[in-house]
């Protein structure tokens, strides 16, 4: 093959990729837009009937393109409801509950499988995800002890005080575990690996510990580590929007090293990757995106080892491409197992880290046994 | 290729903090809305609450918290309530003709619900978890939380909603005819100069739980001339769990057993109490003094605290209040 001929297949290529990544921005615009309609409110049981109609699909246009600055005031969205009473309701139910948490179950959808794919790809391992290093025991851990010991009235940075600890809890069990696992200058991935995996049984111990001294507060501390949107607000939405956002940006800088890690830390290093820092900043990047996404909506398993898999089956290993198909499918399944919540078992819901397995395992089995060949990281 | 990476990185960082000032003001409406002037209201946890306007659509998160709405006239402004609500009205049938709206389960509001019913009041027991709580009161909601530990914390309760939702001379009448109705069943007591049987109240088992001093329970069981056994078993558990062998010790003259109207019973039933090793010994089963009360009655602080008083004396009593039981 000829200089032309690899540059000719690498532009095709890259065309091909930037199609089928804006097809799925496009599919995870109209899942979000189309998930608005899905709730409560819209999908109530019969003997549940809300005090008011339902929410039509253009009712929902309309409060949406009320939101749009400068063009919103020209938009008369009472036009499109009967009574005043209801579009008061409308508007709470799809300013106040469902965008912003349909927003937040996107960008942690997003974060947690960006986060895995990096996980996966650093360790070059298929078991990897994104709570390799300990962040889901950390966070629930501090969790549970701000719920116990600490008044939870206090607010940081937009966070509840036990958000604040899981999030800081999630960071400390990160450092640590880099702290432990490094030997001299060099951090060994296998030392990382088995360090990761021992805290997370540690602190998982510690947190059984409080769980059962928790009494009432048991079922708040429990339903953290299954993962729920349903508390969501948007201080949380903006909390977490930079963490994802910015970690994606970063990491797309990296894809080529993912992409020489999974030949091996010597060729990679041969190739003029510099192994050790791309590691850890790799690491610490993957970390403060799974931590945000963690304190907002608790542990939800599942996304961050199963997503990178499932798109790697699909669309092939390189990273350059899988980062951010990953990351727009990991938004999309979470927005629909969020939704698949709303409206599953009627007024109260379901923890959404049982729908995320419920829903993702069959896909994720059918895509392995539609391949033909073997497959391998 | 460098001037591409630093074109890529500026337009993330624009996009960032774009999105982050559009959900920073967002955030600053609403949040900007709870300023308003007007009465403030301590709950039962130490929050404080300031209502602008006397609330019209008010949303009950448990049963005892409707019942005091509804005793105190406010009924028609109740516009939600849990599916475990089901007095005075069967709000059940309510809800599936279109006339209230199910706000989610006891303990697990749905925010949807709440959202879209506009409330500007919630009240609720203490079932609710920090989280909750949170949560609405991020909304912008106005919350009050009530978390009675005795009758008298009833009674405060009862005239809390009461000034929250401009109903003070209902409330007192309320609290008023409460007291009265107690008064009674205690001075016909008093007068009768009977010893004062003692009582076991078996919350649940496996494992045995009773209801210990800082329960509005132990309350009811001394306003109904009885004494709580446990009563001193610990002063800040609430439900505390206690062994067998202690009961047999503490020889009750009677066990009250709470069960819901037509549901199995926590505790099995009599036959199993009565066949429990070594109970056979304690003075209220030689007796047959063991008692089946209904615990909707006794599972919520409400204004019907004087029929659970009754209930209990009636039992403990039948020579002085021989109409029922």
């Amino acid at each position: 093959m000829s200089e032309d001929e690899v540059k000719g297949n690498f532009s095709k290529r890259s065309s091909r990729w930037k199609i089928i990544l804006a097809a799925l921005v496009v599919a995870l615009i109209i899942t979000i837009i189309a998930s608005l309609d899905i709730g409560f409110a819209s999908q109530t049981p019969a003997n549940m009937k809300l005090a008011i109609p339902q929410i039509s699909f253009i009712q929902i246009l309309y409060i949406l393109g009320k939101q749009i600055p400068f063009v919103g005031n020209k938009i008369n969205v009472s036009a499109v409801f009967t009574k005043p009473g209801d579009l008061a309701s409308a508007q709470n139910i799809i300013m106040l509950i469902r965008l912003p948490r349909i927003l937040a179950a996107a960008l942690v959808g997003a974060g947690l499988a960006a986060a895995g794919v990096i996980y996966q790809g650093v360790f070059r391992n298929p078991m990897a995800d994104s709570y390799l290093l300990g962040v889901s025991a950390g966070a629930s851990l501090g969790y549970a002890v701000a719920i116990l010991y600490i008044s939870s009235a206090l607010t940081i940075a937009g966070l509840g005080i036990s958000q604040a600890f899981a999030f800081i809890f999630a960071l400390l069990t990160v450092f640590l575990a880099l702290l432990i696992a490094r030997s001299g200058t060099r951090i060994p991935v296998v030392n990382l690996l088995l360090t990761g995996l021992v805290l997370n049984i540690f602190f998982l111990a510690l947190f059984s510990l409080l769980e059962i001294r928790a009494g009432k507060a048991l079922g708040e501390i429990v339903a953290f580590t299954l993962g729920s949107f349903s508390s969501i607000v948007w201080t949380h939405v903006w909390v977490v929007f930079p963490f994802v956002i910015v970690g994606i940006a970063l990491t797309f800088f990296f894809t080529r090293d993912l992409n020489m890690f999974s030949m091996g830390d010597e060729t990679a290093q041969h190739l003029g990757v510099n192994t050790e820092r791309v590691r850890i900043f790799l690491l610490v990047i993957a970390s403060l995106m799974t931590a945000a996404a963690v304190a907002i909506s608790g542990v939800i398993g599942f996304v961050g080892l199963i997503i990178p898999h499932m798109t790697r089956l699909a669309i092939g290993p390189d990273h350059r491409i899988l980062l951010p198909t990953s990351a727009v499918v990991g938004a999309m399944f979470m927005v629909i197992c969020d939704a698949v919540v709303r409206v599953a078992t009627g007024a109260s819901e379901l923890p959404v880290g049982v729908i995320t397995a419920l829903v993702g395992t069959p896909v994720f089995f059918y895509l392995l046994k539609r391949r033909k060949t073997s497959y391998s990281l | 290729m460098v001037n591409k990476n630093i074109i890529y990185i500026a337009t993330v960082i624009i996009i960032v903090i774009i999105v982050s000032s559009v959900f920073l003001y967002m955030n600053y409406k609403t949040s900007n809305q709870s300023t308003a002037k007007g009465i403030t209201i301590t709950d039962d946890e130490g929050y404080n609450t300031t209502l602008p306007a006397v609330p019209q659509r008010i949303v009950s998160l448990a049963p005892s918290c409707t019942q005091i709405l509804f005793a105190i006239g406010d009924g028609n402004r109740v516009v939600g309530v849990t599916d475990y609500d089901d007095y005075p009205y069967n709000f059940t049938a309510w809800a599936a003709a279109g006339n209230m709206t199910i706000d989610g389960g006891y303990g697990t509001p749905n925010m949807e619900a709440i959202a879209g019913l506009s409330p500007d009041l919630i009240v609720t027991d203490n079932i609710n978890d920090g989280t909750n709580l949170a949560t609405m009161r991020n909304h912008g909601w106005d919350v009050l939380v009530l978390n009675p530990l005795t009758i008298q914390g009833i009674y405060n309760d009862i005239k809390m909603i009461g000034k929250a939702t401009g109903a003070t001379t209902q409330a007192n009448q309320v609290v008023q005819n409460i007291t009265d109705t107690i008064n009674t069943i205690t001075s016909k007591i008093s007068n009768a100069h009977v010893a004062p049987p003692t009582v076991f109240y078996e919350v649940w088992t496996p494992p045995l739980m009773t209801a210990g001093e800082p329960t509005w329970i132990n309350d009811v069981i001394s306003k109904a001339g009885g004494i709580n056994i446990f009563a001193n078993a610990s002063d800040t558990t609430q439900y505390p769990t206690i062994s067998s062998e202690a009961v047999v010790a503490l020889n009750p003259d009677t066990i009250f057993l709470p069960t819901e109207m037509g549901q199995t019973p926590f505790y099995g039933s009599v036959a199993d109490v009565k066949a429990t090793a070594a109970w056979n010994t304690i003075s209220a089963v030689e007796n047959n003094r063991i008692y089946v009360i209904n615990a909707d009655l006794f599972a919520e602080a409400s204004p019907r605290v004087a029929d659970c008083v009754y209930a209990v004396a009636a039992d403990l009593y039948p020579q002085l209040f021989n109409s029922t039981s």
